[in-house]
């Protein structure tokens, strides 16, 4: 009697702990998979240069060793490219939260004419393949005098359409009373965007902060039509495709690895640093809900 | 502490008025309340004072001085919202501080100026709190100080307790008459609760559509409504509402005749006022339409509906007429739906509305 009424409750919940179990081992399954190109790269990096060239190939490097690290800072300038990187991520997206606030602030809560054909417009170009605006852009900053300097790299985008857009999205839901109290309160709207609007939406920016900072430090093509060959000024990303091509390309791998290795650390310093603000979110609109 | 004067205030949205020309005058120290059905414009004429909305015709002055263009915070006002609106990643004293902090006040005096408004609403306990450890009656306190920090000339509050439960509406709202009493401060209040207004108000604003229909103490209001709206609006049940016709003067009033109450006479009214025949509303307030006791009373009707609230219990009855009237009746007395009721009817504290729904004038004294 008992067990018969256990039993049928008792049953569904085996059947959830399975599927719990094989969703786990599917999301493992796909971090193997993503993981592993990363995880080749750092193992190669500590490989001899026959080593990595091996056919088949070798999993473990059988003395791991810094060769390559150092040989890397001999071929290129690797201190003067992670600088250019550096300035032009970092200042790429400083830029960009400043005008995605002050813009997606203008859009969200002013009315003006024009306000959403404009947006609509703003929203288009976003859909234009960068490929696109390469050349005519390029022309522009020749026209101003920037190329072939970092300032040329950065300027153009300084602002950019998805971050406008995302920052509209989420300051269209910050109240407007709170504006409104702190303009009683006499703060000036710059001093409402950035300091009752911006604390509203720090989930967002921080999305934000990580999308334009990997983008702009991963970007290649922009960087290298507008420098015209000044390789003191060239990012990371680009000294690195020198690595390829240096030495005839001979037995090069480990040194691309080793480079790589590097150019992804600050990146995922930055992942790390702000993942703690995606999960908050998460975690107080679920308590919220 | 200063007057607001509103002349001939108007706003626009593109085509559509919203507010159609209002004429105020608060005195300093005055406790105004506008009230009205929802959507009728007392938010937006509220947040034309603060300076949060611009205005579209007529002129705004505080304290003597001309505001139409004056920036919020150059006003005097501080405003304390239906949301609270407190700032979510500041703690309770630095939303209380920051008016002070924006306008560079010393650090010390922000410091004794927060402590001091936290002390006037015992909150001194919550000031490193933030908004999201409070509850909802402590949350608008903090608005309530944050509005007491800035020292204004002018409190202006827009349904500051309509977020908060029975218990602490009633709490809360007489903490703000006290603050009124202490501050001395001029207060403007939004609501659209009648106790709220009746209570709190030295005089009320009532507004439809974005005009004023009537200004006046709330006992004013509630006995002597200049129209149709607002007899209908202030008092709670309504007023009923019958339909009757002037049968002539007599003995400084007006006889008026209804199906359902015969012919009764309303004295203290403009023999002049309307001539016989004259189609009009006759206004009876639920407590001056008493069961009677025993046989008499005017006007019969049938129960349809029994209401015991306790200290007294309201009847909603249907006359042969087919029209629907709600009766006070002491509480101690009983009846069931269906019964035919005799009614007593104070024919003296009738109101009487021609055919716009202006009420007829009373007797020159
Ligand atoms: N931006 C706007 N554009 C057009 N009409 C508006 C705008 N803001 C408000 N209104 C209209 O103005 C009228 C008055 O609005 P308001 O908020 O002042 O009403 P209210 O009396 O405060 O109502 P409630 O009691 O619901 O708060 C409403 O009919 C509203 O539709
Ligand atoms: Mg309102």
């Amino acid at each position: 009697m008992n067990q018969r009424t256990t039993s049928p409750t008792r049953r569904p919940r085996v059947r959830i702990d399975a599927a719990a179990a094989g969703l786990r081992l599917a999301i493992v399954i796909v971090a193997v998979v993503a993981a592993f190109p990363l995880v080749w790269m750092v193992l190669s990096s500590f490989k001899t240069p026959a080593e990595s060239m091996q056919v088949p190939p070798v999993w473990l490097p059988a003395t791991p060793s810094l060769d390559a690290y150092s040989e890397v800072a001999d071929v290129i300038n690797a201190g003067r490219s992670f600088w250019n990187s550096a300035v032009i991520a970092t200042v790429t997206t400083a830029g960009i939260l400043i005008t995605s606030l002050m813009a997606g602030y203008a859009f969200a809560k002013y009315r003006f004419r024009g306000r959403d054909a404009l947006f609509a417009v703003l929203i288009a170009t976003m859909f234009l393949p960068p490929i696109v605006t390469l050349i005519p852009l390029y022309r522009l900053v020749t026209a101003i005098g920037l190329n072939a300097s970092l300032l040329g790299v950065i300027v153009p985008h300084l602002a950019n359409a998805f971050g406008i857009f995302l920052m509209r999205q989420f300051i269209a839901g910050v109240p407007d009373d709170l504006i409104d109290a702190a303009r009683v309160d006499g703060a000036s709207e710059l001093r409402i965007v950035f300091s009752v609007v911006a604390p509203s939406v720090v989930p967002a920016l921080a999305a934000l902060t990580l999308f334009a900072f990997v983008y702009h430090w991963n970007t290649y093509l922009w960087p290298l039509t507008v420098l015209q060959g000044n390789s003191d000024d060239y990012p990371i990303v680009i000294s690195l495709s020198r690595l390829l091509s240096y030495n005839r390309g001979a037995m090069n791998t480990h040194l691309v690895m080793a480079g790589a290795t590097l150019a992804v650390l600050p990146p995922l310093v930055m992942f790390v640093l702000l993942q703690r603000f995606f999960v908050d979110s998460i975690v107080s609109s679920g308590v919220k809900g | 502490m200063a007057t607001v004067r509103l002349d001939s205030i108007e706003k626009a949205y593109g085509q559509v008025r919203v507010i159609k020309g209002v004429d105020l005058d608060v005195a300093d120290g005055e406790f105004i309340v506008f009230v009205g059905p929802s959507g009728c414009g007392k938010s937006t004429l509220l947040r034309m004072i603060a300076g949060l909305e611009d205005i579209s015709g007529g002129d705004l002055y505080i304290g003597g001085e001309r505001c139409n263009e004056r920036a919020p915070k150059d006003r005097g006002i501080a405003m304390v919202f239906q949301s609270y609106a407190l700032y979510p990643h500041k703690t309770v004293y630095q939303n209380m501080a920051f008016g002070l902090k924006l306008a560079r006040r010393p650090k010390a005096e922000i410091e004794t100026r927060v402590r001091e408004a936290a002390r006037i609403l015992q909150m001194e306990h919550l000031l490193d709190r933030r908004p999201n450890q409070l509850s909802g009656g402590q949350r608008q306190r903090v608005a309530i100080g944050r509005a007491i920090v800035r020292d204004p000339q002018v409190f202006l509050f827009d349904e500051p307790l309509s977020n908060l439960d029975a218990a602490l509406r009633v709490s809360t709202r007489r903490e703000i008459a006290k603050l009124h009493a202490d501050l001395g401060a001029t207060m403007i209040y939004v609501t659209h609760d009648q106790v709220e207004a009746m209570t709190l108000a030295d005089r009320i604003v009532v507004l439809d559509a974005g005009i004023v229909q009537q200004i006046g103490t709330p006992i004013e209001l509630y006995e002597r409504p200049q129209n149709l709206f607002v007899a209908g609006f202030i008092g709670s049940p309504k007023m009923n509402f019958l339909a009757a016709e002037i049968v002539g003067p007599d003995a400084g009033g007006l006889r008026v005749s209804s199906p359902e109450t015969g012919e009764l006479l309303v004295t203290d009214r403009d023999m002049q006022a309307l001539a016989p025949g004259a189609p009009v509303t006759l206004g009876i307030r639920p407590e001056h339409l008493v069961p009677a006791e025993g046989e008499g009373g005017g006007v019969r009707a049938v129960v349809r509906l029994v209401e015991r609230l306790g200290d007294q219990t309201l009847l909603e009855m249907e006359t042969q007429s087919g029209a629907t009237l709600v009766a006070k009746a002491p509480p101690e007395r009983r009846f069931a739906p269906g019964a035919t009721v005799a009614l007593d009817l104070a024919a003296g504290k009738t109101h009487l509305f021609d055919r716009n729904g202006k009420a007829v004038a009373r007797r020159k004294p």
